[in-house]
């Protein structure tokens, strides 16, 4: 081979390989979004204002949006042909932040607590800090174009539709429950159970992370669309300092049930 | 001075091994089925290539499980690519002679 043509070769690899695929890219940073306000909210929950109920209901919505998205996308990311490696300087700086994160914590558990723009101040620096690769990734226009059009939506498999419809009735109940306490904790845990159990075999075909290998784009964006509400929810939870009323929870909870009922249908078989 | 074609590595003289090396940028692994994708090769062809590197320590590979599918990940290494980037330094500085 020819220097020039051997230039050329490694010209044409890095242009198709190097970095990450922008769906690729918008997955993780969706995903440093969610962890960002989760830790924001977890962190005001134990800061001067809410009440017990505030927090048990903050809580019940919380923790399955997070268990669920945690689960199916340990699936999604295997539509992705590339893994993303992490500098050591960076996995360092990320475990200062978890430890300055706990310490806070335990100020707001044990101590006195603070005030609730210590947790605001939290959650977007959680987010620069998680998301900034993500965001520089997309800021420079580049793409990998290793896999053609990786969040493409095919027929969801029967096991793949259970499941989905299966999280859409988890979630919606855990929403239209977010105004009474004790049922929402009851259907909170049963289904963390669920979700748990179904992590021990990801390779499972009724697990949530199987289903996650089949979720294209219209799943996606039916879920985004769902833990919204339930982010929503979670957020006017604390700062109105009480539960949501029942009206507004059921009609919420209906709409996640069929968002992802309807992202489990499409699109449709032939 | 010496000619340029000196500073050449060996390990990247063949088509396959060169863009092998540079389908794997520092920031990211890829699994066996993409590398064969993306360079165009036949299975038992690119994992000689892969072998060869690996036994030079310039690439490492890490195998893993995908459902119930076994899935090879290659990534380069810190040694791979600087002999990498030595390697296309010497081809440009031949293309540069040869234009000169």
């Amino acid at each position: 081979m020819g220097s020039d043509h051997a230039l050329a070769a490694v010209a044409r690899m890095r242009e198709r390989t190097a970095g990450l695929s922008r769906p690729h890219a918008w997955l993780l940073l969706w995903g440093s979004v969610l962890v960002s306000v989760y830790l924001a909210i977890l962190l005001a929950l134990v800061s001067d204002g809410p009440t017990p109920q505030t927090t048990a209901v903050t809580f019940g919505l919380m923790l399955p949006t997070m268990l669920t998205y945690s689960a199916v996308v340990a699936g999604a990311r295997e539509r992705f042909a590339s893994r993303l490696r992490v500098p050591g300087a960076y996995s360092a700086a990320v475990a200062v932040a978890v430890a300055v994160y706990f310490v806070l914590g335990g100020i707001g558990i044990f101590g006195g607590g603070f005030p609730w723009w210590v947790a605001a101040f939290v959650g977007v620096a959680a987010f620069l800090l998680l998301g900034a690769p993500f965001i520089v990734y997309l800021a420079r226009g580049r793409s990998a174009v290793i896999v053609e059009d990786p969040w493409r939506s095919h027929p969801l498999t029967p096991h793949a539709v259970v499941v989905t419809v299966g999280i859409g009735v988890y979630l919606g109940l855990t929403t239209a429950l977010s105004s009474s306490v004790i049922p929402l904790m009851f259907v909170s845990v049963v289904g963390m159970l669920a979700l748990s159990v179904s992590s021990l075999a990801p390779a499972a075909k009724w697990s949530a992370a199987q289903a996650g290998v089949e979720w294209g784009r219209t799943q996606w964006r039916c879920f985004a669309a769902g833990i919204g509400i339930m982010f929503a929810l979670a957020v006017a939870t604390v700062v109105a300092g009480e539960a949501i009323a029942p009206p507004i929870a059921v009609l919420c909870g209906v709409l996640v049930l069929a968002a992802m009922v309807t992202s489990a249908l499409t699109p449709r078989a032939r | 001075m010496a000619h340029p074609r000196h500073k050449l590595d060996d390990a990247f003289l063949t088509p396959v091994r060169l863009s092998l090396m540079a389908a794997l940028p520092k920031e990211v692994e890829l699994d066996f089925a993409s590398l064969r994708t993306v360079i165009e090769v036949e299975d038992s062809v690119l994992s000689k290539g892969i072998a060869h590197l690996e036994k030079l320590g310039y690439v490492r590979v890490t195998k893993g499980y995908v459902s119930k599918r076994p899935r090879t990940w290659v990534a380069s290494t810190a040694k791979g690519r600087r002999a990498f980037s030595a390697h296309v330094e010497a081809l440009r500085a031949i293309t540069d002679v040869a234009q000169q």
